[in-house]
């Protein structure tokens, strides 16, 4: 059994003996280093399963590092004239871990001693390399904890027995021998959210081992305060936590840093959240990274959809390619500031000024940065200004007065057109050259001063001053100028002034005038103002008032001294006179006294015509001293008075005296009537009772004339009534027809277009017999009379004309007297000289009047108007 | 012809012509001349007193306006105040030689008052009386 045993395991192939050692990798490599076989303990170490690395080179189980320095290579070419190479490195499992190998690579040979291949065996080191390793990094690690105060800490679990490193002392600033203990370690974490936080952490992971790493705020020994990174882990031995260790960073400064960071990010954040203007990142094919409010606002879209897309969609068509344009240069490093219009997510068009700059990350241009201005209100009012201001230009160029602006040196800085017309000079000829030069000699002076007192704010804004034309001629310029202390420039418009200074020569002249008349007129001329609550003042008054009263209204200008002076009895009269002129605004006509500065009383006319001024009336007018006329006029009224008396009395003695005469004239008429002259037998008495008779007609004719003028001059109230004239014109005819016949007169007349008037009956009979009787009385004497009657309008009024073709009157001679009482113009023997003046009595009773026109040998024509 | 005419008048000329006119002219059949107001009102008081008296009551009175002791108007105010009904009875036409308007006024506003008559009193007048309704009468035969 044995033997056979024997056989069989002589009979395993070598390589079945390979493959299955475990602790060793053995492989079979071709010259070249591709591996050929592959065991189990390969596998193990390595990771890889035969058929996924056989044909592959042995050098993917070393690190890039040596790959590239070309180790597995050099190991080869070492075994290959060696026999064979050792090496201890880093090699790297399928799984990417690392493990520390022993490899040992044999060459080997063919019969003929030429290398076909190579044997490697390798040893997983890993273990006895980590425990060298361990105190190696330890060294190091030291070093690194100190440099980065980090201490490190172990608590022993069954006994809760705490060690630290001299750096944790350092960073709780306690002594070197400091011994903590794991509750006054915990202490030194700031009470409250701190101290709660690492208790917990700590007593999980002594629960269940469960790893801790915490930045926490500790309160030093000596009272700092400072930020800790406080690591723990558990340390598990057969499932039992048996100690914890870890370590504790001192991070303040760490921390501080990045606060400090966290704040200045911030700060940036409220730069680009808060900033008044749109701001936002674009990445380089020009979508929206990052972006704030004011961006969302100007394009009106939700920050989800903008995340999506690019800035082109906003961008106004027309202006694409240059904002393309400007983006690229952009993206090449150069910022950019453009205007572009933009168009919002609701079709509205905005302008944009834009600012771009590059967003630069570790030296690279990763996108665009933007700020984005609204300047489409700023582009509303640019464009207003530029109307504004064409306007402005507009009013310069067209104004007749000059419009210029002059320097602080006094140099012309711009002018307008006018200047070509006022000053002969074109605006290209003054522009430079300094205003004083043009300034008439005489009146540089106070130019000069008026200047500065303009441009210290002393406020002679206008002032008059002459300049000399390019004709030499002068000129009379009033200067309206305002000094602008920001522009450093004088505002001035210059108007030629020599029309307003003839103006106010004439001005000046009719106030003289005026002045003059009203000093010179005889009579006090005033200007009374009168207030609302009745008192008054006088806000003019002659120099006749003293003049001719005596007294002068300039001291006491506001009591009405005028009303002092009337005498007590008198002042109803006038004040109310005044109240009723102020109240309905009538013209105001006083006469009455005044009492004068040396006490005398003169009558005074006062006359003025009240005008309304506001809540004042103003009385213009005059005052008259009338005291002669005044007392002329009482006189004369006395003299009425007395004249009345008189008539009433002479009336009533005409009365009785006609009566008088009249009884026995009657009585003599009555007895010629009675008396039969037929029986008076001698002749001699009956001629003389003949002449007896004819005597008391003559005298009863007489008397009865006269008592008909005293009866007209009495009766005033006599009735009128529509008279149809033809009717009157026939009686009156009729009654005289034989005295016509015998005249032989002829009558024409034509009363159709007034055919009647408004009159009183007896008076027009009275009338056309007069007339009548009078133009044949006084014929011409070669040849027959011939009459025209007729009525006729004249200016709205009736007329009655009577023409003849008499005798006629020598008009110049006795024009005054043709209606006068008893005046006979012709020696004619029954001519009495009254008939005419009873006619131009009863016209004028009535309210009419009566005209007459005549030529000797002509004729006469008499016009009557009614009223 | 009328009954009885009393004519009131101061002057005695004219009281002559009116007897000779009214006689002329066959006027009336009994002529009562009386020289002033003050007499008529006399005239009147005795028939008002006594009416058994031949006094009588004239069917018109000619009165005159101006004359001594009592004028006119002043008769007809006594005769209004005293004997009111007694004036109404009377005919009375007023005959003047006044110019002053006042008096035809005054006579036409009275109306106790038959007419207003101008001096001289004449035929054509008397003629005119004639026919008057009140005196128709008295000539219709």
């Amino acid at each position: 059994m044995r033997t056979e045993n024997i056989q069989n395991l002589k009979n395993l192939s070598f390589q079945k003996i390979i493959g299955e050692i475990e602790d060793y990798a053995i492989l079979l490599l071709s010259k070249d280093g591709i591996i050929e076989n592959w065991n189990s303990g390969a596998e193990k170490i390595k990771g890889y399963k035969s058929e996924e690395i056989i044909g592959k080179s042995f050098s993917v189980f070393y690190t890039e590092k040596d790959k590239n320095e070309g180790k597995p290579q050099k190991l080869l070419a070492l075994a290959k004239n060696e026999g064979k190479a050792r090496d201890e490195g880093w090699r790297k499992r399928k799984n990417g871990t690392s493990f520390w190998a022993s490899v040992l690579i044999t060459a080997i040979h063919d019969d003929y001693g030429n290398i076909i291949g190579f044997t490697k065996v390798t040893r997983d080191l890993t273990l006895n390399k980590a425990e060298e390793y361990l105190n190696k990094v330890y060294t190091r690690f030291k070093i690194a904890t100190d440099a980065a105060k980090i201490g490190i800490w172990e608590l022993d679990l069954p006994n809760h027995i705490l060690y630290w490193s001299e750096e944790i002392s350092k960073i709780h600033e306690v002594s070197a021998d400091f011994e903590p203990e794991l509750e006054t370690a915990i202490n030194f974490y700031k009470e409250g959210n701190n101290r709660d936080r690492i208790r917990e952490a700590v007593n999980v992971c002594i629960h269940n081992g469960t790893p801790f790493d915490l930045e926490l705020k500790i309160i030093t020994a000596t009272g700092t305060e400072k930020w800790v990174r406080a690591m723990g882990k558990g340390k598990f031995r057969d499932g039992k936590i048996v100690r914890l260790y870890g370590a504790i960073q001192d991070i303040n400064e760490k921390k501080l840093i990045t606060r400090q960071l966290e704040k200045s990010q911030q700060e940036y954040k409220s730069l680009f959240d808060q900033h008044p203007d749109a701001v936002f990142a674009l990445d380089r094919k020009g979508y929206f990274i990052s972006f704030n409010e004011r961006l969302l606002e100007l394009i009106g879209i939700s920050p989800e959809k903008l995340k999506k897309i690019s800035f082109k969609p906003f961008c106004a068509p027309e202006d694409l390619d240059r904002v393309m344009g400007n983006f690229l240069q952009v993206l090449e490093g150069k910022p950019q500031t453009y205007q572009t219009g933009m168009i919002t997510n609701k079709g509205k068009r905005l302008e944009l000024n834009i600012t771009n700059m590059p967003i630069v990350v570790d030296g690279e241009i990763v996108g665009v940065y933007g700020i984005a201005r609204d300047i489409t209100e700023h582009k509303k009012a640019d464009l207003e200004l530029k109307q504004s201001q064409e306007n402005l230009q507009k009013i310069m160029d067209h104004s007749l007065d000059i419009i210029c602006t002059i320097d602080r040196e006094g140099l012309f800085k711009q002018i307008s057109p006018a200047s070509e017309k006022i000053l002969g000079y074109s605006p290209k000829e003054l522009v430079g050259i300094p205003y004083i030069s043009l300034v008439y000699e005489e009146d540089r002076e106070i130019t000069t001063k008026a200047a500065e007192e303009i441009a210290a704010g002393i406020s002679t804004t206008n002032f008059m001053n002459r300049y000399v034309r390019k004709d030499g001629r002068l000129v009379p310029i009033i200067w309206s100028v305002y000094w602008d202390n920001e522009d450093e420039l004088f505002y001035c418009i210059a108007r030629d002034a020599t029309e307003k200074k003839k103006a106010e020569s004439l001005l000046r002249e009719s106030e003289k005038r005026i002045t003059d008349l009203a000093q010179n007129v005889p009579g006090v001329v005033y200007q009374l103002c009168i207030r609302s609550d009745g008192s008054s003042y006088f806000t003019y008054v002659s120099d006749k008032m003293e003049e001719i009263f005596g007294f002068s209204t300039n001291e006491q200008s506001d009591e009405w001294e005028l009303g002092n002076r009337i005498p007590d009895e008198e002042k109803e009269a006038f004040f109310s006179s005044v109240q009723k002129a102020v109240t309905e605004l009538s013209n105001w006509d006083y006469e009455g006294r005044i009492r004068c500065g040396n006490g005398e009383m003169k009558w005074f006319q006062g006359k003025s015509i009240p005008l309304k001024v506001g809540d004042e009336v103003i009385f213009n007018g005059i005052m008259l001293d009338i005291t002669k006329r005044k007392k002329v006029e009482l006189e004369r009224e006395q003299l009425i008075k007395e004249l009345s008396q008189n008539n009433t009395e002479l009336k009533q003695f005409s009365y009785i005296t006609s009566h008088n005469l009249r009884a026995p004239l009657t009585n003599l008429i009555g007895i010629h009537q009675l008396l039969d002259h037929t029986r008076i037998e001698d002749e001699k008495i009956r001629r003389l009772v003949n002449g007896l008779k004819a005597s008391t007609s003559n005298l009863n004719e007489t008397l009865n004339d006269l008592i008909k003028i005293l009866i007209i001059k009495e009766n005033t109230n006599l009735t009128t009534r529509m008279i149809d004239v033809n009717e009157r014109f026939n009686e009156v005819k009729n009654a005289i027809s034989s005295f016509i016949k015998q005249s032989g007169a002829e009558i024409n007349y034509n009363f159709r277009e007034v055919p009647e008037v408004k009159f009183n009956k007896e008076y027009m009979d009275s009338i056309l017999l007069n007339l009548i009787t009078n133009a044949i009385k006084y014929a011409h004497p070669d040849r027959y009379p011939l009459i025209n009657i007729s009525t006729r309008k004249s200016e709205g009024k009736d007329q009655l004309v009577v023409q003849d073709n008499g005798l006629g009157f020598n008009m110049a001679k006795v024009k005054d007297k043709i209606f006068g009482l008893y005046q006979r113009f012709h020696n004619h023997p029954n001519s009495k000289g009254i008939g005419l003046y009873l006619v131009h009595s009863q016209v004028t009773s009535l309210g009419g009047n009566i005209e007459v026109t005549s030529e000797e040998n002509i004729g006469t024509t008499f016009t009557i108007t009614f009223k | 012809m009328i009954p009885n005419v009393m004519c009131i008048e101061d002057d005695t000329t004219t009281l002559m012509l009116f007897e000779f006119l009214f006689k002329d002219e066959n006027f009336c059949q009994n002529f009562i001349p009386v020289e002033n107001g003050q007499l008529a009102f006399d005239y009147f008081e005795t028939y008002m007193k006594n009416k058994a008296d031949q006094k009588i009551i004239p069917n018109l009175i000619f009165l005159d306006l101006n004359m001594p002791v009592m004028g006119g108007w002043e008769f007809l105010e006594t005769m209004e105040n005293i004997f009111p009904d007694l004036l109404t009875q009377l005919n009375i036409i007023v005959l003047s030689s006044s110019v002053n308007p006042k008096d035809q006024d005054l006579a036409k506003e009275n109306k106790f008052v038959m007419d207003f008559l101008d001096k001289p009193l004449v035929k054509d007048q008397l003629n005119a009386l004639k026919q008057k309704a009140v005196f128709k009468d008295y000539f219709s035969s």
